[in-house]
């Protein structure tokens, strides 16, 4: 799938913010949302957050894990584990990209922060390269990926699902019985038949 | 503007909210993006939605042309619609691309009941099967000598790789899932627990991503 | 992919492959272009298209028997499983993976088969590092025609990401952070 259709599922994510305007309920399709009341912090799907931030309607709470501190830790714990380390949820970097893309003066120490989860994001990739690399050593038919977010899984495809479709086509064709002489078909009807 | 009415399914005397039809909706979208075959069809979801965004698009109307909250809607259906045509568009590339195949298992399928295409897909395919067929003929068979004229689509149909690798996650705790060892002629076990997430081939999940088990990813 | 039309299927099965021919064939001195005699002698060496290897090898008797082409040889498997990636499949093999599973048929004791894995593991790493090069002229041309078309993919879903990273208001990528990357990519490998 491309990035952006990841960002669009990643944007259904809840986040809080405070509106300078008030109205009552909205009822979307994706369910209720509000009252409005300026001042007053209140959820809203990513989306909408971004939209109203857009049209200046609002301020941007930044989620709980958008903290230095807390960053910091995820970094040394990612640094320090040989396993991909849980995030603080599925699309943080889809998070982080559009709260810091249209709301980076409601996060404190944003560039910084915007620095560190780079960090993050630069450490996991690399080290996602590097376990590709033992998967397919191992064997290359399956693999366990607790902990990684859809968008870094997104980013090893097409490469990893068909490097191991072409290693187990090459295992099954390849060590076929010697019954070659009996096969008087064609080439590409043997071709057609490793599809099924 | 009016809450929503919960929508009620005909068939089944169970009322399910607006919300959870686009919650499935777009689980069947992520799953028939990433599935390698044609899946089951969700047409009542998506019959459901559609009927939703048209009450929706008339009350828009009656708001006045500034309201934030219109705007706000309207973001809303553009994306609904966003995953209801990519849905649909996926699910016809497939019927083109593997046409023959899918209309072979789907007349057997028809037999038992359990189709995985809708009626109007179905003629779709049909149809579609037909104009390459007389396409074929008008350009190239009708130009050949009489006894090279046949056209053999069963060995023309394109099947869709069933062994291919891909991820998902566990939404319900599934044991015993077999993976076929080829090399060494000792299957596999393994279990998938709820969240977890896994590569692995196509075919022994096939079942789990059409119960709704596991969630393609 | 391989389907009922694909072309690269069709090219692999044109490749050529050593064959001995087993019987004298009347008129066929032409597959052999060393040969001044009309007629094809039992014992000719030839290397044939593999469509032609096999379907003459299928008969009864077989006309042909068919010996690995080089690449799959002791000599070559030596150097394969050592390391495979210093080999130049473009050079050597443009159909490596694809050929080999139709030749490996030949060999009775499997070490092709074995071969082909194994190569196939090893070289994934350069595929990997073809992805996401800057240098992709050196890093694509010792890939054989299918590890290019896996590389090239690769490639454009690493420049989808880093397009997406890229763009907007908050590009996530900064001048401090590349300067910073060299330092840290030495500080995982340690790691591993």
């Amino acid at each position: 799938m491309d990035p952006y259709e990841i960002e669009f599922l990643g944007e259904n994510r809840i986040i809080s913010v405070i509106p300078n305007f008030s109205y009552d309920k909205i009822y979307l399709i994706c369910g209720e949302f509000g009252p409005f009341r300026a001042g007053l912090p209140l959820n809203v799907p990513l989306w909408l957050a971004i939209m109203l931030k857009q049209k200046q309607k609002c301020r941007i709470v930044p989620p709980d894990w958008m903290d230095l501190d807390v960053l910091e830790n995820i970094k040394e714990e990612e640094k320090r584990s040989r396993f991909f380390t849980k995030m603080p949820n599925e699309h943080y970097m889809v998070e982080a990209k559009l709260i810091l893309g249209v709301a980076a003066e409601d996060v404190p120490n944003s560039s910084e922060i915007k620095t560190i989860i780079k960090d993050i994001w630069d450490i996991r990739m690399s080290k996602l390269r590097t376990s590709m690399d033992a998967l397919m050593k191992s064997g290359g038919s399956y693999g366990r990926l607790d902990h990684l977010t859809l968008m870094e899984i997104n980013s090893v495809k097409p490469l990893l699902p068909s490097a191991m479709d072409d290693l187990h086509r090459i295992r099954t064709t390849s060590k076929r019985p010697t019954t070659a002489s009996l096969n008087t078909s064609t080439f590409s009807q043997s071709g057609s038949s490793q599809n099924i | 503007m009016d809450p929503i009415d919960d929508i009620e399914l005909s068939e089944e005397e169970e009322e399910i909210t607006a919300e959870t039809v686009l919650k499935t909706l777009q689980s069947a979208w992520q799953n028939e993006r990433l599935a390698p075959e044609i899946l089951p069809h969700h047409n009542d979801m998506v019959e459901c939605m559609l009927g939703q965004i048209q009450h929706m698009e008339r009350n828009i109307n009656k708001l006045p042309k500034t309201d934030l909250r219109a705007s706000i809607h309207k973001m809303e259906l553009s994306r609904i619609k966003f995953i209801i045509c990519n849905y649909l568009r996926t699910r016809l590339n497939k019927i083109e691309k593997y046409c023959i195949h899918i209309i072979n298992e789907e007349r057997q399928r028809m037999e038992s009941g359990t189709n995985y295409l809708t009626p109007a897909e179905f003629k779709y395919a049909q149809e579609y099967l037909l104009n390459m067929e007389s396409h074929l003929k008008n350009v190239v068979l009708d130009k050949m000598p009489g006894n090279m004229q046949t056209l053999e689509l069963n060995k023309m149909a394109i099947y869709p790789n069933l062994q291919t690798h891909v991820f998902l996650k566990a939404n319900d705790t599934v044991s015993c899932v077999v993976l076929e060892d080829l090399v060494g002629d000792q299957d596999e076990e393994i279990d998938l627990e709820e969240g977890s997430q896994h590569i692995l081939q196509y075919k022994p999940v096939a079942d789990l991503v059409k119960t709704g088990k596991v969630q393609l990813v | 992919m391989s389907n009922y039309l694909s072309i690269s299927d069709i090219l692999v099965s044109n490749e050529k492959v050593p064959c001995k021919f087993l019987h004298d064939l009347p008129k066929m001195g032409f597959l052999d272009p060393s040969a001044a005699d009309d007629d094809l002698k039992a014992g000719t060496n030839v290397e044939i298209p593999l469509w032609l290897a096999e379907s003459l090898q299928s008969r009864r008797p077989p006309l042909v028997s068919v010996d690995l082409p080089k690449i799959y040889k002791d000599a070559y498997r030596e150097i394969l499983n050592a390391d495979a990636c210093t080999v130049d499949m473009h050079k050597l093999g443009q159909y490596f993976y694809e050929l080999g599973c139709y030749v490996a048929k030949h060999d009775i004791k499997g070490e092709v088969a074995a071969t082909l894995e194994n190569t196939f593991k090893q070289r994934f790493r350069m595929l990997l590092s073809a992805s996401v090069s800057t240098d992709t002229l050196s890093t694509m041309q010792p890939l054989s025609a299918s590890e290019r078309k896996r590389a090239a993919a690769a490639a454009s879903s690493e420049n989808a990401l880093s397009a997406w990273l890229q763009r907007g208001d908050c590009p996530l990528t900064t001048a401090n952070m590349v300067a910073n990357h060299r330092k840290r990519k030495r500080a995982e490998m340690e790691m591993f």
